[in-house]
């Protein structure tokens, strides 16, 4: 069936993105398309119940309702995935401003106090 | 006492603690090294009890982070601060929680020095261990046998506290890994820069406060998880 074909590589792409880079600009552009065109999309599907339907019926799929959700489930394990490393490296970042910050300010100290000394 | 190790001036020495909420222990930890040691940076890793003002009654040097990061990145912060300090030539990581016995160090500098070595590592399994748990050691030796098979090392301890190492280690290790798998990035490091490296068996006495304190061992999974992540991802 066509839906087990597109949710494999749907999956394996999600895979990809965790392990590859990231920072390309192309998967920057290819996520904002995405949010760009879920609004009208949906837009759409509201207005033509039925064309959810037809588009599973097409891939294979009894129910539209059935299609949202295997939709939906890619979407959210994306988006774990991509959660989880962007917290690591926005935690990196962190580490690296904290560590820095609290050795000039040791240092600051250390110098304040050979002056008292001298 | 006899100092076996005279050909060492113990002011090329310096010893990092990374302290998290060791407020009961850590003056006492810092006043035994004192007897021996006298340059000693303590890293106040945004403790929420009184850790700070206890360190600051010692003559240890403090450096504070403002908000907790983790072990590995406090004692990234206190290599990195030691380095400016051009005469230490050794570098000692020591836990806060009083666990280790100050006089190994002399040893494992003894062994550093004599075998030309990058870096000493301190082994519970070769050395003694006071009241430790069964659980505990099994996790450990569990621990010690991944990281063998990853790193392609050959250690009987992979997750001891103590360490003694030189200015070319110090300036290698860069830890990123803020937590506690910064131990089995340690290691990677040994292995990927060809440090030169030996174990030296080292006394632990595990206190009720030291087991209390210690990582729980379901961090285990936290750990085994972040070293394998941190092959695949690019960051």
């Amino acid at each position: 069936m066509i839906i087990q074909i597109i949710l494999i590589v749907s999956i394996l792409i999600v895979g990809l993105n965790f392990i590859g880079s990231r920072k390309s600009n192309r998967t920057k552009a290819l996520k904002k398309i995405f949010l760009v065109a879920t609004i009208p999309i949906a837009i759409l599907f509201i207005i033509f119940p039925n064309l959810s339907t037809k588009l599973a019926n097409t891939v294979g799929v009894g129910r539209g309702a059935d299609l949202l959700i295997y939709g939906v489930t890619i979407i959210i394990i994306f988006q774990a995935f991509d959660q989880y490393v962007n917290t690591a490296q926005e935690q990196r970042r962190t580490s690296l401003l904290v560590r820095k910050l609290a050795i000039i300010e040791a240092e600051q100290k250390k110098l304040a106090s050979k002056d008292t000394i001298n | 006492m006899t100092n076996k190790n005279n050909n060492i001036n113990n002011d090329s020495v310096v010893i990092l603690i990374p302290a998290y909420n060791e407020a009961s222990v850590i003056k006492e930890t810092i006043n035994n090294i004192q007897k021996i040691f006298n340059n000693i940076v303590c890293v106040n890793d945004g403790s929420s009890d009184n850790t700070e003002e206890q360190i600051l009654s010692t003559r240890a040097e403090l450096v504070s982070h403002t908000i907790n990061l983790g072990q590995g990145a406090a004692l990234q912060t206190a290599i990195d601060y030691a380095l400016h300090e051009k005469k230490y030539k050794y570098f000692v990581t020591y836990d806060a929680d009083g666990q280790h016995n100050i006089e190994d160090v002399i040893t494992m500098l003894d062994t550093l020095r004599l075998k030309k070595l990058d870096i000493v590592l301190g082994s519970r399994f070769l050395g003694h261990v006071k009241n430790p748990k069964k659980l505990k050691i099994f996790i450990l030796k569990f621990a010690v046998g991944f990281t063998n098979i990853t790193t392609g090392l050959n250690l009987t301890d992979t997750h001891n506290g103590l360490r003694v190492f030189n200015r070319y280690t110090a300036e290698n290790l860069k830890l990123q890994m803020p937590d506690f798998a910064h131990a089995s990035e340690i290691l990677d490091r040994i292995s990927d820069k060809k440090l030169r490296y030996e174990e030296v068996p080292v006394t632990i006495t595990y206190t009720g406060y030291s087991q209390a304190k210690g990582q729980s061992m379901i961090n285990a999974v936290n750990i085994v998880f972040d070293v394998l992540l941190s092959r695949i991802i690019k960051s």
